[in-house]
């Protein structure tokens, strides 16, 4: 008897462990952000497509009101191409079809650039994915101009993205004005908007903003592997959120304002981890838990090679009416997704597309995903 | 003996565990909570700033408990809607007089209050549209879509899913803010009002949609995390870094100039953007339509086609929702262009702002003068002083302004304090190839960057500035002055039921005491 009262005291005690981790994992916040300063900035979602009349507008600023900074930026196209013609396709299973019949297969494909920003103080920079910043464009393009100090841009050359249709993710690190190794600061704010510019009928433009995700600096040293989080102190950064949380309406359920229009929300999902210098990819699965207002729970899982982006009903199946993202499935209208990355961090952005019909979308809304306790694991990003 | 053997071991590892699981979640929860607010992470009181149901435009929201139990929020409509001073036509309250009434009038906001109370099953998501707002109906059904209903000739909508509560929809036209925050229990029990609760556990977006066009633009709620080790059961919800987070120092946006030209509509539709109709950017008539190319309708400025145009809602950290005393605050606003000039004006906001830049200034924020992009700061200084309660509340001859330098200003029972601080939202509305009608083409909201914390001042030294208690040597009981270091020391009494010790004053919302009848 003694012996059980104590396996039942020792198991309530575990019991009680149990539920503070639970607690604990539930209640503790992320430390990356969309709303703060940071050393990193990640953009998930930059899309370009010259043909369709679409384009992202992407926005930076120094929040240091006194001095200077500089970021090195990576864009990472995430197209696939086809392996006969090396055009650029949308996902494995698309056709590639030569004029002579020969078929090829889409391969999905990584491709990494980078350049330079430098920002004066508390100056707010702009450029579009299509069109990029040249010399000419810039403020104040060498020491001696208009800028306080003796600051100026020189070193800023941002070249459009290397391909149309583009989609692709962009990540800027802040690094140090004179030897563009990575610093703390985190004096790096932005946002992307995404656009479509739409000519048919009398036409007209849709667009939707969101913030760039920040990863605030601890105290990086110089050496060009940046530590996102983990234990033991060696963190450079502070680590990415665990889990990631979406609100959103299910795919194909009415507008309950116009009662016409009909929601789908596109998802886009980047790894925190990348290395740039050998451009090897690690993929990792993103687990989610979907709810709807009934409470009920489903949950489906999907790979992330270095870029999801994905309609939420196209994530877990290929025909979106039997999705449990579709709201015909789920039966309601609302609905709340959880997404973990199993073996590393996840940083995500949405866009809320209203349709009418097959055309191009009525509105276009992007937001920002809320993100939930740290990963306790480390993150690394390997830059040149 | 194999049970024996797992109980030496069990029994510290469990405890172990639980410590340093504890300790983790205590960590956590601090380098995690920097003691600000967030638009990415859930809270305890959630603001949404900006929610129109004018009959032009409507709103979406979407609210989710993000734990796995059961949770309770009261929420706080506040109608910031201007009404003409004579005729009551709806305008816009902001500088001066206002915008949209005739010449002689002003615009004044009635700032009027409703609310109501939700509840939300675990990880359970909600949704409802403003103007409706949501019945309870168990018959929904489960085809993914909501049903309109008329109940006594008003308007009102039922969703599929288990109702939150009856959401009630706010006086009409609306165009104001949406509070909620976590609560002990559903409305409160019989004779006592709801507690709030520091559970963190909800976040929210507003979409808000152009009956129209069918354009949408959609932000996160403003977040605050509240500390269960200080939150107490008042009515009061102290944004100090002590029972709440505090707001943020300074909001930053980084957005097109007023009438600048959409430049990725300039690039992939350059015909279109530079032909037919555009607006006059700067100059004498800025915002009259023109004709491209050339524009020479514009009086010194230029004609913009495909321009962009921005508007800023904002809303007080402080509010006194149980009395609707409206206390100003002084908005700094300062738009920073590419070659780091800076350019500021303020304003005096009451309970609730939505600006166009050009409302907000019109010339600081011009593309005209400024270049295309910008950067802009807002602030308020908490040296500007303001009573924050006392007789002056309700004395009709009491200067609107609440400006004050000491207690006695405001009256007995005075406190005065630093002025409120601010939340904003931006919204830019893309005039795309329809400048010709009042109709935009698209919109995009975004939150803010929040920079730094706001902080406050020393209730029994004003000149003191403070980040939290503990940077005061000691404070003043908010009933009648007297000296306290803890809220103990300071009964509630009839007159200040939510007597309390005030120490760092930063800021506060006072909420609505609804106590429910006892049967």
């Amino acid at each position: 008897m003694l012996t059980s009262k104590r396996e039942g005291f020792m198991g309530a005690v575990l019991a009680l462990a149990l539920l503070c981790l639970l607690a604990s994992a539930q209640q503790a916040q992320a430390t990356t952000y969309s709303d703060r300063g940071s050393g990193i900035l990640v953009w998930p979602k930059i899309v370009a497509n010259a043909d369709n009349g679409v384009d992202t507008l992407i926005q930076i600023a120094n929040i240091d009101q006194a001095n200077p900074v500089a970021a090195h930026c990576f864009y990472v196209n995430a197209n696939s191409h086809c392996s006969n013609t090396g055009a650029v396709c949308q996902a494995p299973g698309d056709e590639c079809i030569e004029p002579g019949g020969f078929r090829g297969a889409c391969v999905p494909d990584w491709i990494e650039i980078d350049f330079n920003v430098v920002l004066t103080q508390d100056q707010p920079l702009a450029w579009s994915a299509l069109g990029g910043l040249r010399g000419s464009d810039l403020p104040c393009p060498s020491p001696g101009g208009p800028c306080k100090d003796g600051q100026s841009n020189a070193g800023t050359r941002v070249p459009p993205v290397p391909e149309s249709p583009f989609i692709g993710e962009l990540k800027c690190v802040q690094v140090d004005v004179n030897d563009r190794r990575p610093i703390g600061g985190n004096n790096l704010v932005g946002n992307a908007t995404v656009e479509g510019v739409f000519l048919a009928g009398e036409g007209y433009v849709a667009a939707g903003k969101y913030n760039a995700v920040g990863i605030r600096a601890l105290a990086p040293n110089a050496d060009g592997e940046l530590i996102i989080g983990g234990g033991g102190g060696v963190a450079e950064y502070e680590p990415c959120a665990e889990i990631l949380v979406l609100n959103h309406l299910f795919d194909g359920a009415e507008d309950p304002i116009s009662l016409s229009l009909t929601a789908r929300t596109e998802l886009t999902l980047v790894p925190c981890s990348e290395d740039f210098l050998t451009q090897r990819l690690s993929p990792l699965t993103a687990q989610f838990l979907v709810y709807n207002e009934f409470e009920q729970r489903f949950s489906t899982s999907r790979q992330v090679p270095c870029l999801l982006d994905s309609q939420l009903s196209l994530i877990d199946t290929t025909q979106a009416e039997r999705s449990i993202f579709n709201a015909a499935v789920s039966g309601t209208v609302a609905g709340q997704t959880r997404i973990r990355g199993v073996n590393g961090g996840l940083i995500g952005a949405a866009v809320l597309n209203y349709d009418e019909g097959p055309l191009p979308p009525i509105g276009i809304a992007a937001y920002n995903l809320h993100q939930t306790a740290d990963r306790t694991e480390s993150d690394r990003i390997r830059i040149p | 003996m194999g049970v024996l053997k797992r109980n030496r071991w069990l029994t510290p590892l469990g405890l172990a565990l639980a410590v340093v699981v504890l300790l983790g979640a205590r960590a956590g929860a601090l380098v995690g909570n920097e003691g600000a607010t967030a638009s990415d992470r859930a809270g305890t009181l959630i603001v949404f700033p900006k929610v129109i149901a004018d009959g032009t435009r409507d709103t979406l929201i979407t609210l989710s408990n993000v734990m796995n139990t059961e949770r309770y929020a009261h929420c706080v409509y506040v109608n910031g809607a201007g009404a003409c001073s004579i005729s009551g036509a709806l305008c816009v309250p902001g500088p001066g007089a206002g915008f949209g009434c005739p010449d002689g009038q002003i615009c004044e906001a009635r700032c009027i209050e409703t609310n109501f109370d939700i509840a939300l099953t675990a990880q359970q998501p909600t949704v409802w549209r403003v103007s409706t707002g949501r019945v309870v109906n168990p018959a929904d059904g489960s085809d993914g879509a909501c049903d309109v209903l008329t109940v006594e000739d008003t308007l009102r909508e039922g969703c599929p899913g288990i109702d939150p509560g009856n959401v009630i929809p706010p006086n009409q036209p609306f165009r104001g803010e949406l509070k909620c925050y976590e609560t002990d229990t559903l409305g409160g029990a019989p004779g006592a009002p709801p507690s709030a609760m520091a559970g963190n556990a909800f976040k929210g977006e507003a979409m808000i949609e152009t009956l129209e066009s069918g354009e949408i633009s959609k932000y996160n709620s403003i977040n605050f995390e509240a500390n269960s080790d200080v939150l107490n059961s008042d009515q009061v919800l102290e944004l100090n870094n002590g029972e709440v987070n505090v707001c943020p120092a300074r909001l930053e946006f980084t957005h097109y100039a007023h009438l600048a030209q959409d430049s990725i509509a300039a690039s992939l539709a350059p015909e279109a953007c530079n032909s037919g109709t555009g607006l006059c950017s700067g100059g004498a008539n800025p915002g009259a339509v023109c004709t491209l190319p050339g524009g020479t309708e514009c009086l010194g400025g230029a004609c913009v086609g495909c321009a962009v145009r921005s508007e800023i809602t904002f809303v007080p950290c402080t509010e006194h929702l149980e009395s609707q005393v409206v206390i100003p605050t002084t908005v700094q606003i300062r738009a920073i262009d590419q070659l780091e000039l800076s350019q500021s004006a303020s304003f005096t906001l009451g309970c609730w702002a939505n600006l166009s830049l050009d409302q907000l200034s019109p010339s600081i924020f011009n593309a005209f003068n400024r270049g295309e992009f910008l950067k802009t700061r807002i602030f308020t200084n908490a040296t500007g002083l303001r009573c924050l309660d006392g007789s002056v509340f309700s004395d009709p001859n009491a200067d609107p302004s609440l400006v004050c330098n000491t207690d006695a200003d405001c009256g007995a029972g005075g406190v005065c304090g630093p002025q409120p601080g601010v939340l904003a939202i931006m919204e830019e509305f893309y005039e795309g190839f329809a400048s010709e009608t009042t109709l935009d083409d698209g919109a995009a909201a975004v939150d803010p960057h929040m920079i730094g914390q706001r902080t406050g001042l020393c209730r029994a030294d004003l000149a003191v500035s403070c980040s939290r208690d503990a940077d005061c040597t000691g404070g003043l009981c908010r009933g009648d002055a007297t000296a306290c270091t803890t809220n103990s020391q300071c009964a509630p009494t009839q007159s200040v039921p939510n007597n309390r010790c005030d120490i760092c004053l930063i800021d506060e919302i006072t909420i609505p005491e609804v106590v429910p009848n006892v049967p």
